[in-house]
C-alpha cells in the first residue's frame, strides 16, 4: 500500500479527462478452432468497480487472463493507466501492478501466508543489474508486512499459518492483501464469491468497496446479479466471446434484462420443479462421527431422506461436506454411526452401497472419471461384469459400445462417441458422462456434491433435470453444496452443516439469506432480532476504515 | 458391520491423479510411498512413432560408435548377423526374447494397475531355484508330470519372493520400487551363497549348480540351436495376457491404476489389487527363471538373471503394456542383446552398446508419451503417410487401437 | 570374535561409515532438492556411475580437482537430458529415470571395456588421504572415528548446512517447495515453474555426479562396471527415511554407510562362522528396515513424480 493512490475519477463521467485505468481495444484470442474472444473492447475507469458477466465459456476468464498477462491476445491493443501495455507473461502483469485473484486461489497451500508474499513477488524494475542469487528470504520482514497490511485493511489474516489450514474466505483475503503488498494498482477478482457463504460475501463486498474508495479500480467477474447490484458501478456482458452490452450503468440497469442478455435464452434459468410425492424413508444416516485431518469432520450428524425427496445440505466449504458425502456412500469409515439404505446397512462399504443403489456425483470431478479411459469404458464401470456386457468374465466390447452410445445420447453427452477419451470432453460433458454412469438405472439414493458447479446453463439445466428425474422416480436425493442458488432451485428441505454439525433444518420456503448467513456462520438463528447477523470473528469488516 | 469392510479402506498411495490435493481421506493425502504417474501405459501406440524412436536411437548409437572410433556399419552389421544371420542366431534371439516377454507381461499387469516393480530380477533367481528344487524332488518322475510341476515351482518361488514387498506395499505403503530392488540384492546374495556352498557342483571351479535332472529339462525345439520348447509356453502366456486385457477382472485392475479414487468408490478393493498384481508379476518373473534354468542354461549360475528382470520392465514400457506391443518389444530387445554379444565376440565392440541403444529407445518412447510430442509425431507420420499413399493405412493405425480426441 | 570388543574395530568401522556415507550425502542432498521441486529422479544410479567413470578418467589426465569437476558436470549433462525430457517435454519421470539408469550403466560399461583391453591395465588413481586436523583428530576414539576424514567428506558435510540454508532461508528454497507442492498455484503467483524445476534437477545431477566421482577418485581408485552397487537407489531410500530434510540426509547416509562398513569389517573376523553373503546383506537389510519405518507417515511433496503442464 502506498499513500500515492491515483486520483479518484469524477462520478460516472465518460472519462475523457481522466486516464483510463485499463483499456483494451479489439482484443481477440482463439484456442484452436474456438474463438474465445472476438474483438472485445473493454475499459476500466480509475476508482470504479466494473463487473464482467456472462455464462461459462463466454470469455470472461480469458479476458481476465489477458489483462493479467497470463495469456497473450492474438490481436488488439491494451493500455494500462494510459501507457501501452503488452505483458508477455504473468510476472509482467504483476510488475505493472495488475493483480489477478482467481477462482482457484493461487496461494501455495503448503506454505504460510508470509512465505507466499515472497513467492513470485515482482522485482522493482530499474534496480541494480546484478542481483545476488539466491535471494535471502527474510521471514521476519515478510511477517511484519502481512501484519501491517492486515491491520490497515482491517482483516484478520494470520501471517504464520499454513494456507491449507485457513478457511477459503481468509485465503481470499490473504491473496488480495498480498497483491496490494506487491503494489497492485488494479485488481481482477474472478468469481470471488462462488464458494462463500452470505456473511463472507458481505465482508468481501465491503472490502471491495473500501478498496475502490481508496483508488484501486476492480474488474469483478461474476454471474451473481444481485451481488453486482450492491457493488458494481458499471457492467459489461460477454456472450460467446463477444461484448453484448458494454459499460452499462448498474444503477440504471434492469437486472432481468441483463440475465437475458447473458444467457440468450431465459428459459434455461427458470426452474421447473416437478411435483414430487414423498414415499418411504430410503436413506437413513444416524449419529455419524468422523475425525478429519483438516476441518471439523463430522460431529454427530443424522439425516433421513425419503423417496422423492431432495434435501440440500448447505454450509461454507470445509465444514464436513466432503466427509458427509464419503460416509453416506460407504466410502469413508465413520468413527461412529450407521448409514442404511432401504433398511440395509452400507456403512463403510462402497460395494454394499453400490449394491443398494447408491449413486455419487463427487465435487472433485477428477475423482469420478477415468480420464484415460474411453467413454464406453467409463460408462460401463458400475456394470462391467453384468450380462450382456460380459460373458464368462470376458468383456463383450460390441455390446458395451452399443450401450455406451445409447446412454451417451440419452444423457446428451457431446459428442456421444464411445471410443473417445473421457478426458478430452469439456467439463460439462464430463459431468453429464458421470451422471449417465451413476443415474442410468434409477438410483435409490443420489448424493450429488455441487452438481452444477462451473457448468454452463445448458449443462446445468440437464443435470438439474436429472436430479428431479431421480426424485420423481422414487429416489432419495442429497445435494451437498455451498451454492445457495443451486440448493434453492433443487431442494425441498435444507439442512445446514456448520462445524461438522447440523445447526439448522427447515423447508426451502423458509430459506432466507439472513437466516442462512447466521446459521452457516455457526450462530443461533433468532428471527426476532438482527443480532444473528452481526459479525462473528470470521473476518467481517468493521464499520469505517 | 458390512461384509466387505476389510477391503473397503482406501490405500491412497496409488493415487495417480496427483493434482487436486487432499481428498479428505478419500485419496492420497496420507501417502507413505513414492508414487508416480503411470498413465503412460494407456498412451496411444502408433507403429510410426515407435519406429521413429527406434531409428532415432540407432542414429544416436551410430554417433556414439563413430565418436569412439568404431565403424557403425560394422557394428550394426554384426548385430544383424548375430541375431538373424543363421538358425543359431535366430534361436538365440528368440531364446532371449522369451523370458523378456514373460517378465514384461508380469510388469505390464502391475503397471496397468499403477504398481511399478523392479523386482523381477530377484524373483527370476527365486524361480530358477524353484525349478532346480523341483528337479531334485522329481528326478525320477516322468517328464510329462515333472516338467509342468517344475514350471509351477518356478512361479511359486517367484511369488514367494515378492510376497513381503507386496504385503509391505499393500498394508504399510512401503514403496515397491525400492523394496523390490532390495529383494533383488537379497536374491543375488542368496544365490551366490548357495552356488558357493550347498548347491555347488563339487568339482567345478566357478560357482555353478549341478545340471538339472533330465526329467525337468526342456528339449530343444530346433536342432543345433539353443531354442528350447519353453518358447511355446511364452505364446500361451501372451495369449492369456491378451485375454486378461479384455476380461472384467483386468478391467478392474486397469481402472484402479487409472483412478484409484474412482475404483474405491465403485467398491473395487485396492489393497487386493496391489497385492495380486505384484504376486502375478512375481509368478511370471519366476516362470522366466524356470525358462532360464530348465530351458536355456539347464543349470544355475550366479548371474542366471543377467539383466532380464530390468529389461523385462523396459519391454513392458516399450510395448505400452499391451500384448502385441510387448511381444514386439521383447523381440527387439532380444535382437539387440543377441546381436550385441555377437558384435562383442567378432568385432571387439563392447556389448554394452546394446544397453545404450535400448536406453535411448526407451527415452524416445518416454518422450512419445508426452502429449505435444505425440501430436507432432502423429502429424509428421500423417504427412509422410499421406505422401506415400499406400503406406498410409498401415503406418497410421498399426499396432494399437485408435483413440480419437474431441477437438 | 573377541575383536568385536576391541576399540580399534569400532574406530575403523565408524571411520569407514563416514567414508562410505560421503557419496550418499552428495547424491541424496541433490536429490532432496529435486524431489522437493517435484521431480522424482530414480535415475540417480546412472548419474552416479557416469560421474564415477568421467571423474576417474579425467583425474588420471588432469588431476583430482578437474576430475571431480568433470564428474559433477557429467552428472549434470545427464540431468540436462532429464530436464529436456521430463520438465520440458512432460515425459514420464519414472520411465525416463529408469532409462537414464540403463543409459548411464550401459555407456560407462561401453567406454570402460573399450578403453580397458582384456587383461590390460585399468586406469588407477591414488585415493584421497585423511586430513589430520591438529587437536580434533587427536581426540581419543572420536578423533579417529569421526574427525579424521578426507577433504571430500568434509566438503559433503559442509554442503549439508548450505543445502539446508538454500531450502529454508532463501526465496529459491521457497520456490522449490512451492513448485513441488502446488505447481499450478506457484505458476499463478508468477513463479517460473519450469525454470525452478530445471535448476533443481540440474543441481541434483551435479551432486549425484559428484557422489559418483567420490566413489572412484575418493574411495576406490579404479573404475569397474556397476561400481556404484545400487547406491543411487539407497540414496532414494535415505531421502524417504529422513523426509526430505538436509540434516537428516547426513544422519541417514551415515547410518547406511555404517551398516556397509560393518558388513565389510565383520567379514574379516567372522568369515569362518558366518557366510560372507549374509554379511553383505547387512546394509540392504538395514535399508529395508529404514524403508519400512520411513514409509509410514511420510509427507512428501504433493506433486512429486508429476510433471507440470500449464493449462493453456
Amino acid at each position: 500500500m502506498s499513500g500515492s493512490s491515483p486520483a479518484i475519477a469524477g462520478e460516472g463521467s465518460a472519462g475523457d479527462g481522466a486516464t483510463l485505468a485499463f483499456e483494451g481495444v479489439g482484443v481477440s484470442r482463439a484456442f484452436g478452432a474456438t474463438q474465445a474472444l472476438d474483438r472485445v473492447d473493454f475499459d476500466l475507469r480509475p476508482g470504479e468497480i466494473h463487473a464482467l458477466v456472462g455464462e461459462n465459456g463466454a470469455g470472461k476468464s480469458t479476458l481476465a487472463k489477458i489483462v493479467a498477462g497470463t495469456l497473450r491476445a492474438d490481436s488488439g491493443t491494451l493500455r494500462l493507466f494510459g501507457e501501452p501495455y503488452s505483458p508477455r507473461r504473468r510476472s509482467d502483469g504483476s510488475a505493472a501492478g495488475v493483480a489477478h485473484v482467481r477462482q482457484q486461489l493461487s496461494l501455495v497451500r503448503g506454505l504460510t501466508v508470509a512465505q507466499n508474499i515472497e513467492l513470485g513477488r515482482p522485482r522493482r524494475s530499474g534496480s541494480a543489474a546484478w542481483r545476488p542469487w539466491p535471494r535471502v528470504f527474510n521471514s521476519r520482514e515478510a511477517r511484519a508486512e502481512v501484519e501491517r497490511l492486515a491491520a490497515e485493511l482491517d482483516l484478520s489474516v494470520p501471517a504464520d499459518r499454513i494456507v491449507d489450514d485457513l478457511p477459503l474466505a481468509v485465503r481470499q483475503q490473504a491473496e488480495i492483501l498480498i497483491s496490494l503488498a506487491w503494489g497492485a494498482r488494479l485488481l481482477i477478482l474472478d468469481e470471488p464469491s462462488s464458494a462463500l457463504g452470505p456473511l463472507e460475501t458481505e465482508a468481501l463486498i465491503s472490502l471491495c468497496l473500501r478498496l475502490r474508495d481508496e483508488g484501486k479500480p476492480i474488474i469483478y467477474i461474476s454471474h451473481r446479479l444481485p451481488e453486482l447490484a450492491e457493488l458494481a458501478d458499471r457492467l459489461t456482458v460477454l456472450r460467446q466471446g463477444r461484448v453484448v452490452t458494454s459499460g452499462t450503468d448498474v444503477a440504471a440497469a434492469d437486472l432481468r434484462r441483463i440475465a437475458e442478455l447473458m444467457v440468450g435464452d431465459i428459459s434455461l434459468l427458470e426452474v421447473r420443479r416437478p411435483d414430487l410425492e414423498l414415499g418411504e424413508v430410503r436413506l437413513e444416516a444416524d449419529g455419524l462421527r468422523l475425525a478429519a485431518e483438516h476441518g471439523p469432520g463430522l460431529r454427530d450428524v443424522s439425516l433421513t431422506v425419503r423417496a422423492g425427496e431432495i434435501v440440500g445440505v448447505v454450509g461454507v466449504a470445509g465444514n464436513g461436506q466432503e466427509e458427509l458425502a464419503g460416509v453416506l456412500t460407504g466410502q469413508l469409515r465413520p468413527d461412529a454411526g450407521t448409514v442404511r439404505i432401504d433398511g440395509i446397512e452400507v456403512t463403510n462399504s462402497p460395494a454394499a452401497a453400490i449394491g443398494a443403489g447408491v449413486a455419487l456425483l463427487p465435487e472433485d470431478r477428477t475423482a469420478g472419471l477415468a480420464a484415460e479411459f474411453t467413454l464406453a469404458e467409463n460408462l460401463i464401470a458400475r456394470r462391467v461384469a453384468d450380462a450382456p456386457f460380459a460373458r464368462l468374465g470376458v468383456r463383450l466390447r460390441a455390446a458395451v459400445r452399443r450401450h455406451a452410445r445409447a446412454l451417451a445420447e440419452r444423457f446428451d453427452v457431446r459428442p456421444p462417441e464411445p471410443a473417445l477419451r473421457a478426458g478430452s470432453l469439456s467439463g460439462g460433458n464430463q459431468q453429464k458422462l458421470m451422471a449417465a454412469r451413476e443415474m442410468e438405472r434409477n438410483p435409490a439414493v443420489l448424493v450429488a456434491a455441487g452438481p452444477t458447479k462451473g457448468l454452463d446453463p445448458h449443462a446445468g439445466r440437464a443435470i438439474r433435470d436429472r436430479c428431479f428425474e431421480t426424485a420423481r422416480r422414487g429416489g432419495a436425493v442429497v445435494i451437498i453444496s455451498a451454492d445457495l442458488d443451486e440448493v434453492a432451485e433443487l431442494a425441498q428441505r435444507v439442512v445446514v452443516l456448520s462445524g461438522g454439525r447440523v445447526t439448522d433444518r427447515f423447508g426451502v420456503e423458509e430459506m432466507t439469506s439472513a437466516r442462512l448467513g447466521a446459521v452457516m456462520a455457526g450462530l443461533a438463528w433468532d428471527p426476532g432480532s438482527e443480532a444473528g447477523l452481526s459479525p462473528a470473528g470470521s473476518g467481517a469488516p468493521g464499520a469505517t476504515p | 458391520m458390512s461384509t466387505d469392510a476389510g477391503d473397503a479402506t482406501p490405500t491412497g498411495s496409488g493415487d495417480t491423479t496427483g493434482h487436486g490435493s487432499g481428498a479428505g481421506g478419500l485419496g492420497g493425502d496420507t501417502d507413505g510411498a513414492l508414487r508416480a504417474d503411470t498413465t503412460f501405459e494407456r498412451a496411444t501406440i502408433s507403429l510410426g512413432t515407435s519406429l521413429l524412436a527406434v531409428v532415432g536411437a540407432l542414429g544416436l548409437g551410430a554417433i556414439i560408435l563413430a565418436g569412439s572410433g568404431q565403424n557403425p556399419l560394422t557394428a550394426y552389421g554384426a548385430i544383424i548377423v548375430g541375431s538373424f544371420g543363421d538358425w543359431f542366431a535366430i534361436g538365440e534371439t528368440l531364446a532371449r526374447a522369451a523370458p523378456l516377454a514373460v517378465v514384461g507381461i508380469g510388469a505390464a499387469i502391475a503397471l496397468r494397475a499403477g504398481v511399478i516393480t523392479i523386482g523381477a530380477q530377484g524373483q527370476l533367481i527365486a524361480g530358477s531355484l524353484g525349478a532346480l528344487c523341483a528337479g531334485f524332488v522329481l528326478r525320477d518322475v516322468p517328464s510329462g508330470v515333472a516338467l509342468p510341476l517344475a514350471a509351477v515351482a518356478g512361479a511359486l518361488f517367484g511369488m514367494v519372493w515378492v510376497l513381503i514387498p507386496a504385503l509391505l506395499r499393500a498394508h504399510l505403503n512401503v514403496n515397491e520400487i525400492l523394496s523390490t530392488l532390495l529383494f533383488n540384492e537379497f536374491a543375488f546374495l542368496l544365490m551366490a551363497y548357495l552356488l558357493n556352498g550347498p548347491l555347488k557342483e563339487p568339482k567345478a571351479i566357478t560357482p555353478k549348480s549341478e545340471p538339472l535332472p533330465d526329467s525337468v529339462v526342456l528339449g530343444d525345439l530346433v536342432a543345433s540351436t539353443r531354442l528350447h520348447a519353453g518358447v511355446l509356453a511364452v505364446v500361451v502366456i501372451v495369449a492369456l495376457f491378451g485375454l486378461w486385457t479384455r476380461s472384467t477382472m483386468g478391467y478392474r485392475y486397469d481402472l484402479f491404476g487409472e483412478n484409484p479414487r474412482l475404483a474405491h468408490s465403485l467398491g473395487i478393493p485396492g489393497r487386493r489389487i496391489i497385492l495380486n498384481s505384484l504376486l502375478i508379476s512375481g509368478a511370471l518373473a519366476g516362470l522366466a527363471g524356470w525358462l532360464q534354468a530348465a530351458g536355456l542354461l539347464q543349470r544355475l549360475f550366479v548371474d542366471i538373471a543377467e539383466e532380464i528382470g530390468f529389461f523385462g520392465l523396459v519391454v513392458a514400457m516399450l510395448g505400452g503394456a499391451r500384448p502385441l506391443g510387448i511381444l514386439a518389444a521383447a523381440l527387439l530387445v532380444g535382437t539387440l542383446q543377441a546381436g550385441g554379444l555377437h558384435m562383442q565376440a567378432t568385432e571387439g565392440i563392447p556389448a554394452s552398446l546394446s544397453d545404450v541403444i535400448q536406453a535411448l529407445i526407451l527415452l524416445g518412447f518416454a518422450v512419445r508419451y508426452a502429449p505435444q510430442i505425440a501430436a507432432i509425431a502423429r502429424r509428421a507420420v500423417r504427412s509422410v503417410s499421406e505422401t506415400l499413399g499406400a503406406v498410409a493405412a498401415w503406418g497410421g493405425t498399426g499396432g494399437g487401437r485408435k483413440r480419437p480426441e474431441a477437438s | 570374535m573377541g575383536k568385536l570388543a576391541e576399540l580399534t574395530f569400532w574406530t575403523a568401522t565408524f571411520a569407514g561409515g563416514m567414508r562410505l556415507a560421503t557419496p550418499l550425502i552428495f547424491a541424496s542432498l541433490g536429490e532432496t532438492i529435486a524431489q522437493r521441486a517435484g521431480v522424482l529422479n530414480i535415475g540417480l544410479e546412472g548419474f552416479m556411475i557416469i560421474g564415477a567413470l568421467t571423474s576417474l578418467y579425467v583425474t588420471v589426465e588432469a588431476g583430482i580437482a578437474l576430475g571431480l569437476l568433470a564428474g559433477a558436470l557429467a552428472g549434470a549433462a545427464l540431468a540436462l537430458l532429464m530436464v529436456l525430457l521430463c520438465v520440458r517435454l512432460n515425459a514420464n519421470q519414472v520411465v525416463v529415470g529408469f532409462g537414464l539408469t540403463i543409459l548411464g550403466v550401459g555407456l560407462t560399461g561401453y567406454i570402460f571395456r573399450l578403453t580397458t583391453p582384456l587383461g590390460g591395465e585399468r586406469r588407477q588413481v591414488n585415493i584421497l588421504g585423511e586430513i589430520h586436523i591438529p587437536g580434533l583428530s587427536d581426540i581419543p576414539f572420536l578423533g579417529d572415528a569421526f574427525l579424521s576424514n578426507s577433504w571430500m567428506t568434509w566438503l559433503a558435510l559442509g554442503l549439508v548446512p548450505v543445502v539446508w540454508w538454500l531450502a529454508q532461508r532463501t526465496v529459491f528454497g521457497l520456490e522449490v517447495r512451492a513448485v513441488g507442492e502446488d505447481p499450478d498455484a506457484a505458476f499463478a503467483r508468477g513463479v517460473n515453474v519450469i525454470r525452478v524445476r530445471s535448476i533443481a534437477t540440474l543441481l541434483s545431477g551435479l551432486m549425484a555426479g559428484l557422489g559418483g566421482a567420490v566413489i572412484t577418485t575418493g574411495l576406490v581408485g579404479v573404475f569397474e562396471p556397476a561400481i556404484t552397487a545400487g547406491r543411487g537407489f539407497i540414496a532414494l531410500i535415505v531421502i524417504i527415511m529422513v523426509r526430505w530434510s538436509a540434516w537428516g540426509v547426513a544422519v541417514g547416509s551415515f547410518a547406511f554407510g555404517l551398516a556397509d562398513a560393518l558388513g565389510t569389517n565383520l567379514r574379516n573376523i567372522v568369515s569362518d562362522s558366518v557366510p560372507t553373503e549374509a554379511l553383505q546383506m547387512i546394509p540392504f537389510f538395514v535399508a529395508l528396515v529404514i524403508l519400512v519405518i520411513g514409509a509410514r507417515r511420510a509427507r512428501m511433496p504433493k506433486s512429486l513424480g508429476f510433471n507440470y503442464v500449464p493449462d493453456r
